[in-house]
């Protein structure tokens, strides 16, 4: 400093010095803001640069039938990345991945420009096209491992087993339903990302491997899933239907044996197929069952009524039964038939005017007993429970129409699960689908048990109705489904279907349908055949029993045989009978259902005028005998009512405790007006 | 003897510098090793070991010549140093849009480095004449345009931050050379009018403040008039000046502005380091355990950001520790300054300070997002072996003064 006064000299100095104190302060309180006060944020963002989470996916677990098949298994493909920047010689690798891929090379040149970095040319390679590449040596060139879904058997099962989309997540079927032990767990590698996107593993944090998915062991067999898709397919075709369903089960355990739905798909490529063909209708699609529901009126005959099915008879009004009235109708004129042949001809109003006698609350015991109305529980997603009214919801006639198979609706499943029940003496089994689950290991982490519901009718009357229905197919509707050396047991149903314009029943779309079991004396299979709406054809007996019995064929071993579908003889489809009653199934027309009272029928006007209001039909017993007075001795008063209860009696009882006497005497028949006394002691 | 060596030493200048040498280095071997990581990169903390030597020989030999011949050779090297400026735009290589280097051999040199110095010195001994008053129209002219050659060639290159020292430098030493007030507010106006030429209602209340001074100033009219007209001049002139400036440096002040406006593009480098800093917090996260300077998300960590790295590895102690040992180091060439007797040294001491401090406050501050990215190096800290070479230079000349402190100019 060498001018100016000492004054002046040291006010330099400080305004100076000052100067720049006043810059590094606020250089220090901008470090104090950044690092001190706004530190939370600034970490947080650094860690969403530097820290990048990778999954490495877990090998799902493959889905087997019941031999060890494989039905759905992870196999490897690959994905090809490039990172062009790291690549030597860019024309040769277009023109290597040219040869291989088969795409052409100024594809693959444009795509490398266009992602200087790291670009993907192809997806979903097979080892042997990842071998190629490999082979070629080319660099910047990287291979990623995946795992994607492969179905061996396509179409099969497709429904039951489901599907993975393309990016492994289940979608569908048992893919979905057991998801949980399918997937695994994915492992998780901590990396840390480097500005140019290189990658570092981060040692602090140690890798978890991943944990691969369980494999599930299916109670399918393939072989008889392919028999039952072969056969449906052809019913189907051959009938111009929209679609069928088929279900084998094991009586006994309630295994489920095969599950087929036509149209199916392949869920290899399920996106080329339409979304309805994901559908498993054969648990997803309740109809109204029609006449195989008549099983349940059979039982409640059987146990309640205790009618002889050879002894008592019942008229069968020619064809044409007014109730209420709305006429009934069987498809074709029956006189008097005895109950057996009501049944193994399939006449509604036979069965109808049997039905007459029951009581709602028991009827409906024993449909919900065999399980309608409810889940069958079965281990696969989207069952539907079907439709069972309670008795506080019926109307005049439903227990009639429900008693042939109307105003209540059923999936095959629960069908096939009744008719297992009756297979088998009378025990409800629950259906399942996963035998069990087994682990990487092979260790059994679970195992599906045989599980019975509940005792539904005793071992009798389960004999009693397997006889019957062995009528049905040596005699009755069900002769289509007969093969000659094998007892089968079964059942016809034609079911009209509600047409949801008019909310009536439409004369033209049916579901026929054929449940069965083979072999009558010793069930093994229970098989269950429906097709929706056939073009050609409409009758069970003509569309699902011939189906029936070449599957039948098939999984006893016997060659199937074509000519017998030829063999619907055509006295069995009846002739148009007057005026606006078209033609009847073996279904009424019924025309204000609980199904359709939302939608009351404007057309109807007319047909309803020309059908004067008769006077409404007496109630008389219809079976031409009454019933026979048990024998109740030594039964409890309790025990002894239950017996009554399916007579139309009103016994006079003395004393409590357990009968000791009783009028009349057993075997003695028994109409409404009789006496009936029972004595009761205290024991 | 040994007693009389330790007293000759100016310890309350080497040792900060000593403690910023280290800092540099511990933080340069850490962006170093990122590099290393990731292979092919050259290692930037050997070289820089070896500028550190070299320059520390250069600081210990400048210290010993007698300051006569440093006086003397002044206006050689202003020339040497002007010449070599003059090089650069003939034949320097280019890096970044811009042209800074010559070439010699496998070494690099940025002679604008060097010209800082020389020119300071060229200043200094200009204004240290005794009949030379900066007060005087004739002589500040004359001093000026001895800033003036060598920041046209800079600003030619073009380096503006560099370019910038010069005008910095140049305030300070002819306030230090004894400036009065009054005149010092007619140097600062034409940077105000700058600064207001962007708005012409700003440009014209400037102008009018001036205008008033001027009257009030009780100058010669022809001052009076030339003042306003140069003014005026500057006025007008910026604008075109300014479109004329290379898109990047445009960029660069635009960004500073608001740098999130372009996070992956020209906003990314304050961002990252505001990221880098703002992460390590009070303590910081650690040597070499930096994620933003390790992963090289930081950009230009081994030269314009390395206060970055030193603020995410080592975090607000360090960086106060940092600035705390130039805060020292400036007091003590201030007080320096103010205590020798001999006018060159003081004025070159403060021209050393003003020069550190400018590259300090502008550095930081464009690392904490305050400041434009201008490209200015830390002394003694960042990666550069020109900058060392004559960072320690300077140093080595403080310590010949304060072995001379004594002596008459």
């Amino acid at each position: 400093m060498h001018r100016g006064s000492a004054p002046e000299v040291r006010w330099r100095v400080y305004l100076l010095l000052g100067l720049w104190l006043v810059l590094f302060a606020v250089v220090l309180a901008r470090l104090v803001q950044v690092q001190v006060l706004l530190h939370a944020a600034y970490a947080a963002r650094a860690e969403r640069q530097t820290v990048k989470v990778d999954r490495v996916q877990a090998r799902r677990g493959a889905i087997q039938d019941r031999n060890g098949e494989t039905l759905a298994e992870d196999v490897i493909h690959y994905s090809l990345a490039v990172r062009p920047n790291q690549v030597e010689d860019s024309r040769k690798l277009v023109r290597v991945l040219s040869e291989i891929l088969g795409r052409p090379a100024s594809y693959f040149l444009q795509r490398l420009k266009a992602h200087p970095k790291y670009v993907y040319l192809a997806h979903r390679l097979s080892e042997q096209t990842a071998e190629k590449i490999r082979q070629a040596h080319l660099s910047g060139v990287e291979l990623e491992e995946h795992f994607s879904r492969y179905y061996p058997f396509a179409e099969a099962a497709a429904q039951t087993i489901g599907f993975c989309d393309f990016d492994n997540r289940a979608r569908a079927g048992l893919e979905l339903k057991y998801d949980d032990r399918l997937k695994g767990q994915s492992g998780l590698v901590v990396y840390l990302r480097d500005a140019r996107g290189h990658r570092f593993q981060n040692l602090d944090i140690p890798a978890q491997e991943p944990i691969d998915g369980k494999t599930l062991i299916t109670t399918l067999d393939i072989t008889y899933q392919q028999i039952l898709e072969e056969e449906l397919r052809q019913a189907v075709e051959a009938h111009q239907a929209n679609h069928g369903s088929a279900i084998l089960m094991d009586p006994h355990t309630g295994r489920v044996l095969a599950i087929a739905n036509y149209p199916s798909f392949d869920p290899n490529h399920y996106n080329q197929f339409p979304m309805e063909t994901y559908q498993n209708r054969a648990i997803s699609a309740a109809h109204e069952p029609g006449s195989t529901f008549k099983m349940v009126a059979l039982a409640v005959l059987l146990e309640q009524l205790k009618l002889d099915l050879d002894k008592e008879t019942v008229y069968c009004e020619d064809g044409r039964y007014r109730l209420h009235r709305k006429v009934i109708r069987d498809h074709k004129p029956f006189g008097r038939l005895t109950l057996r042949e009501v049944f193994e001809h399939s006449s509604n109003i036979g069965v109808i005017k049997i039905a007459r006698r029951f009581r709602a609350p028991i009827f409906y015991r024993y449909a919900r007993d065999f399980g309608f109305g409810a889940f069958t529980g079965i281990d696969l997603p989207a069952e539907s429970q079907g439709i069972l009214h309670t008795p506080d919801q019926y109307h005049r006639n439903s227990l009639y129409y429900m008693s042939i198979g109307y105003e209540v609706s059923a999936t095959p499943l629960q069908i096939a699960t009744a008719y297992a029940a009756v297979a088998n003496g009378g025990k409800l089994m629950q259906p399942y689908v996963v035998e069990k689950i087994v682990d990487a290991q092979g260790r059994v982490v679970y195992r599906n048990k045989p599980q019975v519901i509940r005792q539904v009718i005793s071992p009798l009357t389960a004999r009693y109705i397997t006889d019957t229905f062995q009528g049905v197919v040596e005699r009755g509707t069900g002769r289509t489904a007969a093969i000659p050396g094998v007892h089968i047991a079964g059942k016809t149903g034609t079911a009209q279907k509600l047409d949801p314009e008019t909310g009536r029943y439409s004369s033209s779309a049916h579901v026929a349908s054929f449940v069965g079991y083979f072999p009558a004396e010793s069930p093994r299979f229970v098989l269950m055949v429906s097709i929706d709406r056939p073009r050609k054809g409409y009758y069970g007996s003509q569309v699902a029993a011939p189906a029936f019995r070449n599957m039948a064929l098939r999984i006893i071993g016997l060659p199937r045989q074509e000519d017998l579908l030829a063999d619907v003889s055509e006295a069995d489809i009846p002739p148009a009978i007057e005026g606006d009653v078209v033609e009847e199934p073996d279904a009424p027309r019924v025309l204000k259902t609980s199904f359709e009272q939302k939608k009351a029928p404007k057309s109807d006007q007319s047909a309803r005028e020309r059908r004067k209001p008769a006077a409404e039909p007496e109630p008389r017993l219809w079976v031409s005998a009454s019933g026979k007075m048990p024998d109740l001795v030594g039964l409890t008063l309790r025990e002894a009512l239950q017996r009554l209860d399916a007579l139309p009696v009103n016994p006079t009882i003395e004393g409590h405790g357990v009968v000791v006497q009783q009028f009349p005497r057993p075997g003695t028949v028994v109409s409404r007006n009789s006496k009936i006394r029972l004595v009761c002691q205290a024991s | 003897m040994v007693n009389r060596w330790i007293r000759s030493i100016d310890w309350l200048i080497l040792l900060p510098v000593l403690g910023l040498l280290a800092i540099g280095c511990v933080a340069l071997y850490s962006s170093s090793h990122s590099f290393q990581s990731m292979g092919h990169q050259p290692n930037y903390f050997s070289a820089q070991l070896l500028w550190v030597a070299l320059g520390l020989v250069g600081m210990t030999i400048l210290s010993l010549v007698p300051p006569r011949w440093i006086q003397s050779l002044s206006p050689h090297l202003y020339v040497l140093s002007v010449l070599l400026l003059g090089a650069v735009l003939v034949i320097g290589s280019t890096g970044m849009g811009a042209t800074r280097w010559l070439k010699i051999g496998p070494l690099r040199l940025q002679p604008s480095e060097l010209a800082k110095l020389a020119t300071l010195l060229a200043l200094a001994r200009y204004l240290s004449r005794p009949r030379v008053d900066v007060n005087r129209p004739r002589d500040f002219l004359l001093a000026s345009s001895l800033l003036l050659l060598p920041f046209l060639l800079v600003v030619r290159q073009p380096d503006l931050g560099t370019a910038l020292v010069f005008a910095a430098m140049a305030l300070p030493v002819y306030y230090w050379s004894g400036l009065k007030s009054g005149n010092l507010f007619l140097i600062l106006f034409p940077g105000l009018v700058m600064l207001a030429s962007f708005n012409f209602y700003a440009f014209l209340v400037v102008m009018a403040a001036l205008f008033i001074y001027l009257l009030a100033s009780r100058r010669s009219m022809a001052l009076i008039s030339f003042n306003f007209l140069l003014n005026v001049f500057i006025g007008l002139l910026t604008p075109v000046l300014w479109n004329h400036l290379k898109p990047y440096q445009q960029q660069r002040i635009r960004i500073f502005l608001r740098p999130e406006m372009d996070p992956l593009g020209a906003g990314y480098q304050i961002i990252q380091s505001k990221v880098a800093i703002g992460s390590g917090g009070l303590w910081g996260k650690g040597f070499m355990q930096g994620s933003q300077t390790q992963l090289r998300f930081l950009p230009e960590q081994h030269t314009d950001f390395i206060f970055a790295v030193i603020g995410e590895e080592f975090g607000f102690i360090g960086a106060v520790l940092t600035l705390l040992l130039f805060a020292l180091l400036l007091l003590r060439i201030t007080q320096f300054a103010s205590q020798c007797r001999n006018p060159f040294f003081s004025l070159v001491s403060i021209g050393i300070g003003t020069i550190f401090t400018f590259h300090v406050l502008v550095n930081i501050g464009m690392t904490l997002g305050f400041l434009p990215v201008t490209g200015l190096p830390l002394p003694f800290i960042s990666y550069g072996g020109s900058a060392m070479l004559t960072n320690l230079a300077m140093i080595g000349l403080l310590l010949n003064f304060y072995r001379h402190r004594f002596e008459a100019g």
